[in-house]
């Protein structure tokens, strides 16, 4: 028990430090301990013995001439060898974003938006973007009266033809109204909006119902606003 | 003398002057004089091709000194796992009937004492390597390293100490 206290201050004796007081007691009365100082002390010689030969190694004959012949091959080689990489993979991230972005630019359907997202304030006036008579806009609806209007036809999505509504807040109908004659012109979109007004108090909606968007929704930057029938 | 012909020059003197402090550090770690002088090669290779932006010169042996260090671990672990591989593959037969004319004791003996250096952490073990290739001068290894002399004698005081409590029984 008291060898292993001693374990740190012997190993700390070996490498060179000053032995403690404690451990030059224990030294003189504990043969084993003794022992396994000399075999620490003999190792470490062994150590730098080998560790020494370091200092008297020396390259073959003719190594500086080789390295100062390596080096001017390098230059007359123009780009070094290392300096290509780089150069090919800024290239192959250059292809990689031209591909991604047109992949993201190029026209057709969006994916589906999250489902079941709802307009957490009331619309409190009409903002129409289309003449289209055959679908009036409803002059107000609620999260309620949408679901028990229309549940089915959410779900679905307008048929062609069928009116659209959108719901959005006062400060955003110029950008939206925007927005939607650009969808328009892929036959996407609503074809109101409905824009709440600040004063506006209409109840919570309740429980949301799990529903199959497809993908004749405005994009991500508008799909958290339900886009219900205007029927 | 041209700018061009001043850097040459100037990089000639470097070579002759360090050329063998990078091939002992690579020899420290790769215990192999062909392999080490490929990597004290590539060392001045990199060192050339950035020679003309080297600003403080001065530091030029610290800056090889460590690449030659760090350029013989990566080939020492790339070199084991191609041992790993070779094993695998069943060619390690080949290569003990080709060391037979080893002394085999001894060798056995001072690969167990390199692999307790191997096995240090990597800045006690290039400290250890330096003290040792430098002829125990702390301070020259402090320049190189471009530390404080205290952290060279802690690292080495921990280095020899963690080497003495795992070679005791190997002894």
């Amino acid at each position: 028990m008291s060898c292993e206290r001693h374990r740190d201050a012997l190993a700390d004796a070996a490498a060179g430090g000053a032995p403690t007081p404690g451990l030059q007691v224990h030294l003189a009365g504990c043969a084993p301990c003794a022992a396994r100082l000399e075999r620490m002390a003999r190792a470490l010689a062994e150590v730098d013995d080998a560790l020494g030969l370091l200092r008297q190694a020396s390259p073959a004959a003719g190594f500086e001439e080789r390295i100062r012949r390596a080096a001017a091959a390098s230059v007359h080689e123009g780009v070094p060898r290392m300096r290509v990489w780089p150069r090919a993979l800024a290239a192959a991230a250059a292809l990689a974003a031209v591909a991604l972005a047109a992949l993201l630019l190029r026209p057709g359907p969006r994916p589906a938006p999250r489902a079941g997202a709802v307009l957490p304030r009331p619309p409190a006036e009409t903002v129409p973007l289309a003449p289209r008579p055959a679908a009036p806009p409803p002059e107000r609806q609620t999260a309620d009266h949408r679901r028990a209007a229309a549940p089915h036809t959410r779900a679905a999505g307008p048929a062609p033809g069928e009116a659209r509504t959108a719901f959005v807040r006062p400060g955003e109908v110029g950008t939206l109204r925007r927005y939607v004659a650009a969808l328009r012109r892929r036959r996407l979109g609503p074809d109101t909006l409905l824009v709440a007004g600040p004063a506006a108090a209409l109840p919570e909606p309740g429980p949301l119902e799990p529903v199959t968007l497809d993908t004749r929704v405005l994009d991500s930057a508008v799909t958290h606003w339900d886009v219900p029938s205007g029927s | 003398m041209s700018d061009d012909g001043t850097l040459e020059h100037d990089f000639e003197a470097l070579v002759s002057q360090h050329s063998r402090r990078a091939f002992r550090v690579a020899l420290a770690v790769l215990r192999d004089p062909g392999e080490a002088e490929d990597v004290a090669q590539e060392c001045f290779l990199r060192a050339h091709r950035a020679f003309a932006s080297l600003r403080e010169r001065g530091r030029f042996q610290g800056w090889l000194v460590r690449m030659a260090f760090r350029l013989s671990l990566d080939r020492q672990r790339a070199s084991r796992r191609r041992r790993r591989h070779e094993n695998a593959a069943g060619l390690e037969a080949a290569r003990a009937s080709s060391s037979v004319d080893d002394d085999a004791a001894r060798s056995e003996r001072r690969e167990k004492l390199m692999a307790a250096v191997d096995a240090l952490p990597t800045k006690l073990r290039l400290v250890t390597l330096l003290v040792a290739i430098e002829g125990h001068d702390v301070r020259a290894v402090a320049r190189l390293l471009d530390v404080p002399e205290g952290t060279v004698k802690s690292r080495l005081h921990l280095a020899r100490k963690t080497l003495a409590e795992r070679l005791c029984d190997v002894v």
